[in-house]
């Protein structure tokens, strides 16, 4: 029973709950106190079994609908579950909608201080929340003007800031990532990469699957209250998305003897070779881009290379990139490869094949070498030589 | 019942500093937003109720030249009639305050997790302030006319007392119930205005017929109202009795609405 090995329970864990909501419409007071009726519900959740491990942000996916705020506030303690467990081991910081409980009256600072009497837990210092708040939001001096005045976008930031500055151990968070501009998004994106480092355990509820893939490791898809799909984002993504169906077999593929997996070192030549078939002597494009996964730094597509013509000869060819000096450091990237053929005359581009995340088939490329912090990004330009068999 | 009272029972045993500090939260939020983008802000809070009684002052102290039976100043008659009726304001205004505050603060019951029956404690507590503007205000008035501080005054925190947790028991089951018919917010001050003069505050309980007269004299409202004129009129103690049967009915109310809160709580999601 006992999660021995690693020897720490889950920071959140949900078991089999249920949410039900009563339909009042044609009930009165006195049924409801009377108990005598058996009262029309709306099951918004249905025997969900989740869990979310100590220093996890684990994602929560679904359309409109699908029951992410109702178990967020079912995790979160503001609804009660009509069946099912909640167990949480730690502080709870939770922003379930932008704006809570906001007089409008009330000045930025007034508005954070409130909050702060409300939510904060012993790790808190008002002085430090206060100033955390004032540096994030980024209000200047509307900070002590009333929120009434703000527009969108900073009360946005007000939210954002005043919910994420608590020393909290665990964040449920609802479909905010999506709102303000880029600047802010980035911004916000900073802080829960933040989060990721401190050690946070967390649930992001969103319909962005973008969101999932960036912060989280694991996620859950919820539909009509259900828990749909479980586990590693990728695949679940994936899965989400309804990219699953194989790739039917042009008259140019990947054969199986490419590797799955490519080795290099920072600034030393890097080649990688990919094995092709051709039915008949064909001209293609190969698209080659290296993408970086580490959630605590972010998601970033650290190089593309432009698309490359290839002249295949029909068997097998061997097309390689040549990067010198490669300009990265060490860590794993996800290397992601395009077969495409321009359609003559419409100029239409078909994918012939392709190795990529979003085909569940993705190649990887570890640089070796010790830890260096950062991501190095050059300009740079490969090439693509054809090499006869 | 027995059920109901055990949860009762358990709810009111299990509060925490967390709670303690939430419900002063409450209070102050509940006073301060009140008045929030008002330029006077609190000031409307003692404007107002002092505005009333000097009314009362002067409408039946010089116009009508109101005199109780017995007696020969309208002074006397003023003083009287405000020592019924800041009482009254406490129960009249909290009671409003405390059946709205589900309702009210929806935003926060969405949103944050805490004991919610605080928000009704809370609210029932906005009365004080036009309790202390008449008592402030009754304190000058019994200067004029003389008479001096008694002994006996020191009973009104105990009838004060009885009168909030009688306040907040009829909030908890007027808040409750308002969450899923809004109509008794509206019906609220009709009824109020109906027990103001059926609890006689503005005339004494031997004006009514002999036979209401048997029925108000257990009124809890206007045993609390009698008990705090015993002693600022004529410097008595209130018997034994009328303190004792308004905890009792106070304390009666508050279990009841606490069963009812207990009992009408798990519906609040849905309709929140």
């Amino acid at each position: 029973m006992s999660n021995s090995a690693s020897g720490q329970r889950p920071a959140i864990e949900a078991q089999r709950v249920s949410k039900d909501f009563f339909l009042l419409e044609n009930a009165s007071v006195w049924d409801l106190l009377s108990g005598r009726h058996e009262l029309p519900a709306h099951r918004a959740l249905h025997d969900v079994t989740l869990s979310v491990p100590h220093g996890e942000i684990v994602g929560v996916l679904g359309n409109n609908g699908a029951g992410k705020s109702t178990l967020l506030r079912t995790l979160g303690g503001i609804y009660a579950p009509s069946a099912g467990l909640v167990t949480l081991h730690g502080d709870v910081s939770a922003i379930f909608e932008l704006g809570v409980a906001s007089n409008e009256f009330l000045s930025g600072r007034e508005y954070a201080l409130r909050t702060f009497e409300q939510m904060s837990g012993p790790a808190d210092d008002r002085q430090v929340y206060l100033a955390e708040v004032e540096e994030f939001a980024e209000l200047g001096e509307h900070f002590d003007k009333p929120v009434k005045t703000y527009s969108a976008g900073m009360k946005a930031r007000l939210f954002f800031a005043v919910a994420t500055s608590f020393r909290k151990s665990i964040f449920l968070i609802d479909e905010v990532l999506s709102v303000g501009d880029s600047y802010f998004r980035a911004r916000c994106w900073q802080r829960m990469r933040d989060f990721k480092r401190r050690g946070v355990s967390g649930i992001l509820a969103t319909h962005d699957w973008s969101s999932v893939l960036k912060l989280c490791e694991r996620c859950y898809v919820l539909d009509h209250g259900k828990v749909a799909l479980s586990g590693d984002s990728y695949p679940v993504v994936r899965q989400y998305l309804g990219l699953e169906q194989d790739f039917e077999r042009a008259d140019v593929w990947l054969t199986d003897a490419l590797p799955t997996s490519y080795r290099g070192r920072p600034f030393e030549e890097l080649q990688l070779s990919f094995p092709l078939h051709a039915d008949d002597k064909t001209v293609v494009s190969i698209l080659v881009s290296l993408e970086l996964t580490d959630r605590t730094v972010g998601w970033e597509n650290v190089m593309l290379l432009d698309p490359q013509e290839a002249v295949l000869e029909k068997g097998e060819n061997t097309v390689s990139v040549r990067i010198p000096h490669l300009p990265l450091v060490p860590g794993s990237y996800m290397l992601h490869i395009g077969v495409l053929r321009r359609t003559p005359g419409t100029g239409e581009v078909v994918t012939l094949d392709a190795r990529t995340w979003y085909h569940g088939n993705s190649l990887s490329l570890v640089i070796e070498g010790d830890e260096t912090p950062g991501v190095a990004s050059l300009n740079l330009v490969g090439r693509v030589r054809r090499r006869s068999p | 019942m027995k059920h109901a009272l055990s949860k009762v029972r358990h709810a009111l045993t299990t509060y925490s500093a967390v709670d303690l500090r939430n419900f002063l939260n409450f209070v102050a939020l509940s006073m301060k937003d009140r008045y929030l983008g008002s330029r006077l802000g609190l000031a409307w809070a003692i404007v107002s109720p002092l505005l009333m009684l000097s009314i009362f002052t002067f409408v039946f102290g010089f116009v009508f030249k109101s005199k109780l039976p017995g007696s020969d100043t309208s002074l006397s008659y003023v003083i009287w009639l405000i020592a019924g009726y800041g009482p009254w304001l406490f129960t009249a205004e909290g009671l409003s305050s405390s059946t709205g505050a589900f309702v009210k603060h929806s935003a926060l019951i969405r949103n944050i997790s805490f004991r919610q029956e605080l928000l009704v404690f809370a609210e029932a507590l906005t009365g004080i302030v036009p309790l202390l503007v008449a008592v402030s205000f009754l304190a000058v008035l019994l200067v004029a006319d003389g008479r001096t501080p008694s002994l006996s005054w020191s009973i009104i925190p105990l009838i004060l007392l009885a009168q909030y947790i009688l306040v907040c028991g009829l909030g908890l089951i007027l808040g409750s119930i308002n969450v899923f018919a809004r109509d008794v917010m509206f019906a609220l001050p009709n009824i109020l205005l109906v027990v103001l003069f059926a609890s006689p505050i503005f005339y004494p309980i031997t004006a009514f017929p002999q036979s209401v007269q048997h029925i108000t004299a257990y009124n809890p409202i206007y045993v609390i109202l009698e008990s705090y004129r015993a002693p600022i009129l004529n410097a008595e103690f209130p018997s034994l009795w009328t303190i004792g049967y308004s905890f009792a009915c106070a304390i009666g109310v508050f279990l009841i609405g606490m069963m009812f809160f207990l009992r009408l709580r798990p519906y609040f999601d849905s309709r929140l």
